[in-house]
């Protein structure tokens, strides 16, 4: 009996992944984007505030949002979760805006290894020097927890375009 | 101390004085006295082009249980560059302009940029009825850079005539020298000035008399958006070179009343060819005459007048006349630099220079001249 309900079961979650057809994908990413304005009050206190990106010019501040959920229903393994958001060439990460809750970031000058910023190096007229926010053409979250089913995190970053 | 530039075809002639020049019109068939341009000289910062979509997306690797899983995408963020309008005008006069009272054509010089991401035309406006200064220039006309020569030539092969319709279009990043032409009334005293501006306007803007001018309720703020107006149909922005405050899209020169101003005019005397004849051809010698002017009732000091050779001319050498020398110069070749002798040919800069000293007002013309040989 209790092993006619565990192929029942196992039926149902097969036809259940087989119609949903992302059966190994249980993380799912929802990325988006925000313009960062600056408000100035009556008062001249200047405040920012995020906008939809709907106009967006040359030097305008744009803020990326990466919104990542468990929608499988088994946990994700502790810091297995990696994030990866290469940058438009056309935009210029602005230092210090990554930002990920329990993540670990770590940024990329040749989009392929992955160090924080004080590891980064440039070589500027034979001077190994660190290197600037301008340099990096990726950014990488590494999430510490395990994510159980249905939980969900973010990450974001800022960039101009230029 | 001032150094203007009179240009002709290949040859061109500075003049440097203590006083103000007056830069005239005239005819680019004849002889033409120029502002020297600081042509593209400006680094601007020119962004990412009107139209352009980006696309940003990120991906995420994990495990389960243990297992790799299969790596996951996100969708695609979009954002489209919309146009940014932004220009700048600039003055090129870093004096005000000396004029007679009366006085006509006299050129003020400036270069638009187009500071935008997109490509844009521009509306010119002339701010000639400014307040806090003596005069109001009158009959001021607006020609645009055109013909490739620095300068204000005007006439058959000049430089054009601006007029509403006939808007210069400019790509992102691109300059535009663009003249002011003014006359200026009688009964001036020496001294007395008179502000001459220029503005640029957007042509996207679709903005024309009553909305164009900073003091007007409709003219349009930084950041405000005209939707579908822009490159390939983006919307276009209003850029902060539109601040009211700074006005980035607007410069001013000056006109002053000056008791002697300084009249040049080159030309082409002859042309003799190695045959006899007068074709312009390699061994002809080309006689140029430059007709130096003070009019009013003062006088100019250390009047110097300098003519730098294109390297395709060849100084003749015993070939300087002048029709009035002061004492002290010598029409030989040679000449000592802030010597007592400072008319004659340099030949490493390739310069003719007739040092006429002080000039009084209402004189007849000083004419001086050169032979130049084409190599």
């Amino acid at each position: 009996m209790l092993k006619f309900e565990t192929i029942i079961r196992g039926l149902a979650l097969t036809a259940l992944l087989a119609a949903s057809g992302a059966a190994a994908a249980a993380v799912a990413l929802v990325h988006t984007v925000e313009k960062v304005v600056e408000v100035t009050a009556e008062d001249g206190t200047v405040t920012t505030e995020l906008v939809a990106a709907d106009s967006v010019v040359p030097g305008d501040e744009l803020r990326y949002t990466i919104q990542f959920t468990n929608d499988g229903d088994s946990a994700v393994d502790a810091g297995t979760i990696v994030i990866t958001n290469p940058l438009p060439a056309e935009l210029e990460y602005l230092p210090g805006t990554a930002f990920g809750a329990g993540t670990d970031i770590q940024f990329s000058i040749d989009g392929e290894t992955f160090a924080e910023p004080d590891a980064l190096t440039v070589v500027v007229d034979g001077v190994e020097t660190k290197a600037p926010a301008s340099a990096y053409t990726a950014i990488r979250w590494t999430f510490g927890p395990a994510l159980e089913p249905g939980a969900s995190g973010h990450v974001s970053f800022s960039a101009r375009l230029e | 101390m001032i150094a203007d530039a009179c240009r002709y075809n290949t040859n061109e002639s500075t003049l440097d004085m203590d006083v103000g020049l007056n830069r005239r019109l005239c005819f680019a068939t004849t002889v033409c006295f120029a502002t020297t341009l600081l042509l593209n000289s400006h680094a601007y910062a020119v962004g990412i082009a009107a139209g352009l979509d980006i696309d940003n997306n990120a991906t995420a690797t994990y495990s389960v249980g243990g297992e790799v899983q299969s790596p996951v995408s996100s969708n695609a963020v979009r954002i489209s560059v919309d146009e940014i309008l932004d220009a700048t005008v600039t003055s090129n006069d870093g004096a005000p302009l000396a004029v007679t009272s009366p006085g006509a054509d006299a050129v003020l010089s400036f270069t638009v940029a187009n500071t935008g991401n997109g490509i844009e035309s521009f509306r010119l406006i002339a701010e000639d009825g400014l307040g806090g200064d003596d005069f109001d220039p009158t009959n001021v006309r607006i020609y645009v850079e055109s013909n490739g020569v620095p300068g204000l030539q005007v006439g058959v092969g000049g430089d054009i005539a601006y007029a509403p319709g006939g808007e210069p279009s400019l790509a992102a990043d691109a300059v535009l020298d663009v003249y002011l032409l003014a006359d200026t009334p009688a009964g001036f005293g020496a001294g007395a000035t008179a502000r001459l501006g220029l503005r640029a306007v957007a042509v996207t803007l679709a903005i024309g008399a009553g909305t164009d001018d900073p003091a007007d309720a409709g003219f349009p703020q930084p950041g405000a958006v005209f939707a579908g107006a822009g490159d390939a149909g983006v919307d276009a922005v209003v850029g902060i070179t539109y601040q009211t405050t700074t006005f980035a899209i607007r410069a001013e020169g000056q006109l002053r009343v000056s008791d002697a101003v300084v009249d040049i005019d080159k030309s082409l005397v002859s042309v003799t060819d190695p045959f006899g004849g007068a074709t312009v051809v390699p061994g002809a010698v080309l006689r140029y005459a430059i007709a130096v002017t003070v009019v009013g009732a003062g006088t100019v000091d250390t009047l110097l007048v300098t003519d730098t050779l294109p390297a395709a001319l060849e100084f003749v050498g015993g070939s300087l006349t002048s029709t009035y020398l002061p004492a002290g110069q010598e029409l030989d070749d040679d000449f000592t630099p802030g010597g007592t002798d400072n008319t004659g040919f340099d030949a490493p800069s390739t310069t003719v220079q007739f040092d006429l000293g002080s000039v009084a007002g209402g004189g007849a013309p000083i004419t001086v001249g050169f032979d130049a040989r084409i190599r």
